[in-house]
């Protein structure tokens, strides 16, 4: 979802100027989780050959812990 | 063996590679640089091509560990043009800068890369190895060219063309990028587990006066106020569409990935008009496209207006939630069955 806050505005500072482009005056920011891909890949990789649909890394995923 | 040009986390391709599994064939996935050390690699293998002579002989040789791969199908679904797995570091003792040297030898790496690429198309394959972005622009006017309904279009840098533009939609045009930002980039929050993601969307427009006085050629476009999006994947000349009901929820209505998690937008099939199916095709042919996730809108005026073509786009929402087995199909042309 995007962030209508102006909590991370600084995060680019993006000047007027004939180089730039009037598009990257709107590019949005938001605040997100670390997360260990890495893990992520072990885990899945002894399903993938198993017919499997992991649907783990959506947020509303009916898997609530991962057991790496 | 299957290979699979693809991402570090590009989840569609799992459920292609569990289709593969399901017909026992071997597949393997190169991603690239990885920190992964059992993916695919190019750089730790022998590889030979030869060709011409009188004979006109070829042959085309990837080996591992002495033993020569056989590939039978290649699924280019996000190929990349990084030759860094090529560059290792090496000791530099001379007075002709090292950056320099590096430079010299990325670009014939590159070719070489691209050879590989081009020789790897002539095995059964899926997608393409060297389209993974198009110039939107030329897309547009191609589809106009094919009789594709486009909405108003203005490429400048002139604000006082902007302006009378802006006038001309209504007062609503809308901004978006016409290539990517690095969304690679993850600045580190301190304090916190978390880090900052930066990404465009579609942005609407509405007010001139507070906008950038000046700024390079840029893409503009007439706000359609939609009944609803239709998403259509282009599979090997057949079109499988979906229709996404964004103007439900006042968040999705721009942009439709600006997504609300708890309350997911309704996709239902979609079967889109013949003469419409017969213009993308064509498209599709002209820009020599096997794959592409294609986004058109039903204006609340009647009109269905070509939006963009995505080459490498996601096909997973569409497939998952129009029943269209998109994964199985995609399975099925690797291993070259029948479905």
């Amino acid at each position: 979802m995007k962030d209508e806050s102006k909590k991370h505005k600084d995060f680019f500072n993006i000047p007027e100027h004939t180089s730039i482009p009037f598009d990257l005056h709107y590019i949005c920011v938001s605040e997100k989780e670390n997360t260990d891909d890495i893990k992520k890949f072990h885990y899945m990789k002894k399903y993938k050959s198993k017919g499997v649909i992991l649907d783990f890394y959506k947020k509303n995923s009916n898997i609530l812990e991962i057991d790496i | 063996m299957h290979l699979i040009f693809s991402e570090h986390l590009d989840f569609s391709v799992n459920r292609v590679i569990d289709w593969l599994s399901y017909y026992n064939q071997q597949y393997d996935k190169y991603i690239g640089h990885s920190t992964v050390d059992d993916h695919f690699a190019f750089n730790d293998k022998m590889i030979t091509m030869s060709f011409g002579g009188t004979d006109k002989k070829e042959s085309f040789i990837v080996k591992n560990d002495n033993q020569e791969i056989d590939f039978d199908s290649i699924w280019f679904r996000r190929p990349s043009s990084d030759i860094s797995p090529f560059l290792l570091d090496f000791e530099h003792k001379a007075t002709y800068p090292k950056d320099f040297l590096e430079y010299t030898i990325q670009k014939r790496i590159k070719v070489f890369w691209d050879f590989l690429g081009y020789k790897l198309k002539e095995k059964l394959h899926q997608g393409s190895f060297n389209t993974t972005g198009l110039n939107k622009p030329i897309v547009l006017q191609e589809a106009q060219n094919l009789g594709l309904t486009i909405p108003k279009t203005l490429l400048t840098n002139d604000k006082e063309e902007l302006k009378k533009f802006f006038e001309q939609c209504n007062k609503k045009i809308i901004t978006k990028s016409i290539d990517g930002l690095i969304p690679q980039h993850k600045e580190k929050i301190t304090d916190n587990n978390k880090h900052l993601l930066a990404y465009q969307l579609t942005t609407l427009i509405d007010n001139i006066e507070n906008t950038p006085a000046t700024f390079a050629p840029s893409l503009f476009q007439e706000c359609i106020d939609k009944e609803y999006e239709i998403r259509t994947i282009f599979l090997n000349g057949t079109l499988y569409s979906a229709c996404i009901f964004s103007q439900l929820n006042e968040q999705t209505k721009i942009d439709m990935r600006n997504r609300d998690a708890n309350h997911p937008t309704r996709y239902i099939p979609y079967q889109l008009d013949n003469k419409i199916e017969t213009s993308i095709i064509k498209l599709m042919n002209t820009l020599n496209l096997d794959y592409g996730a294609i986004d058109i809108i039903k204006g609340l005026d009647g009109h269905y207006y070509f939006l963009e073509i995505n080459p490498v786009g996601q096909y997973g929402d569409v497939s998952l939630q129009c029943n269209y087995y998109l994964n199985k199909k995609i399975a099925e042309h690797l291993i070259n069955v029948q479905p």
